[in-house]
């Protein structure tokens, strides 16, 4: 019990403050106002300025927040700031399309778990699932549901100071025991 | 800290990642607007303003921020000091137009319409209303309340129990 019980609200009262929390609402401008603010006193840096050519990671990002995954879903917990001079790898999930087609939540469990492992070495690393359904689209028109025997199944980033040290990461990934991983630097643009 | 926070947090952390702050933002500014909002008495324009500085606070903090609490907590704790500190700039008890207007004297809690909680809860004394607007209307747990308020859990529910007989009070209602 919260409370004595004089003071226990009815059923009645319950339900009249807790409709309170509906509202009000904060005025829709205050977001950029305070992004504003922010971003003047160096709180914040615009995300378009921050993505140095990383179009595959920003495609990719785009496809699983419209699959409804949440950012960072693989790892949970925040990541160490990178190295100074660290540069940024992806490592790309390639898989058999049959496979892709399949969810297996133990086979994410242990990309998570190998992840945070990553993380907790000292190199910064993100990643994201990408869902199954997709669409491929080619020059003159879509093609849904996609030729070939290969597609992308996710990504990781690592940041990590040669292609060297990425590959050796790499080389852990669960992911390796049924696909190919493919890792590639992102290029400053 | 639920992981979807977590995830934000550090995306925001990393490189000051405008897009993970605006996520961060849209998730808890509707409660941290309205509970500044009630703390303040219902001024919208000081609840704004606090809104701004819990955020420009928490941006400052965030990578000190251990995760022991929730995230909505730790943002409230923000929001109530910056609400306690507006209240005392402006060296007035909280006041704004719902309180101007006190409320009908025939209405119970039951049947109280919006406007009369909304001016009784204006008209509570501030340790009364922040306890019972996190509680009842927020939905906070008494553990959650006791982090921010800085009490210990017994000392929430107590102040519950006096907030909630002050309410009624207010409302007109006798207490059974």
């Amino acid at each position: 019990m919260d409370t004595d019980s004089a003071t226990e609200l009815t059923p009645e009262e319950r339900r009249a403050l807790a409709t309170l929390a509906d509202g009000p609402a904060p005025p829709a401008d205050l977001e950029l106002r305070t992004v504003e603010r922010l971003r003047r006193a160096g709180a914040l840096q615009r995300s378009d300025r921050r993505r140095r050519g990383a179009w595959l990671a920003a495609a990719a990002a785009a496809v699983a927040a419209v699959s409804g995954l949440a950012v960072g879903l693989w790892l949970g917990q925040r990541a160490p700031a990178p190295a100074a001079g660290a540069e940024r790898y992806v490592l790309l999930l390639w898989e058999d399309a049959r496979g892709a087609a399949r969810s297996d939540p133990g086979a994410v469990a242990d990309y998570g778990r190998w992840a945070r492992a990553v993380r907790e070495s000292g190199v910064a690393i993100s990643g994201e699932k990408l869902a199954a359904e997709r669409r491929v689209l080619e020059p003159g028109g879509a093609a849904p549901g996609a030729p070939g025997d290969t597609v992308l199944a996710g990504y990781f980033l690592v940041e990590v100071g040669s292609l060297a040290e990425a590959e050796a990461i790499a080389r852990g990934c669960p992911h390796l025991r049924h696909g190919r991983v493919e890792v590639r630097r992102i290029e400053p643009t | 800290m639920t992981d979807e926070d977590a995830a934000l947090a550090a995306a925001f952390l990393r490189d000051r990642d405008e897009a993970a702050f605006r996520a961060l933002y849209r998730r808890h500014t509707p409660v941290l607007y309205r509970v500044a909002w009630r703390f303040l008495g219902g001024d919208g324009a000081d609840a704004e303003e606090v809104v701004q500085e819990t955020w420009a606070v928490a941006a400052e903090r965030l990578a000190s921020f251990r995760g022991q609490s929730s995230l909505r907590s730790w943002l409230t704790g923000i929001a109530l000091n910056r609400c306690r500190e507006a209240l005392r700039v402006a060296a007035r008890a909280p006041r704004a137009a719902l309180e101007a207007a006190p409320a009908t004297a025939s209405a119970a809690a039951a049947g109280a319409s919006r406007l009369d909680l909304e001016r009784a809860l204006a008209a509570l004394p501030p340790g009364y209303r922040e306890v019972l607007v996190l509680h009842d209307v927020e939905g906070y747990s008494h553990l959650e309340v006791a982090e921010i308020l800085g009490v210990a859990p017994g000392t929430s529910k107590s102040q519950l129990s006096h907030a909630r007989r002050a309410l009624r009070e207010r409302l007109g209602g006798a207490e059974d």
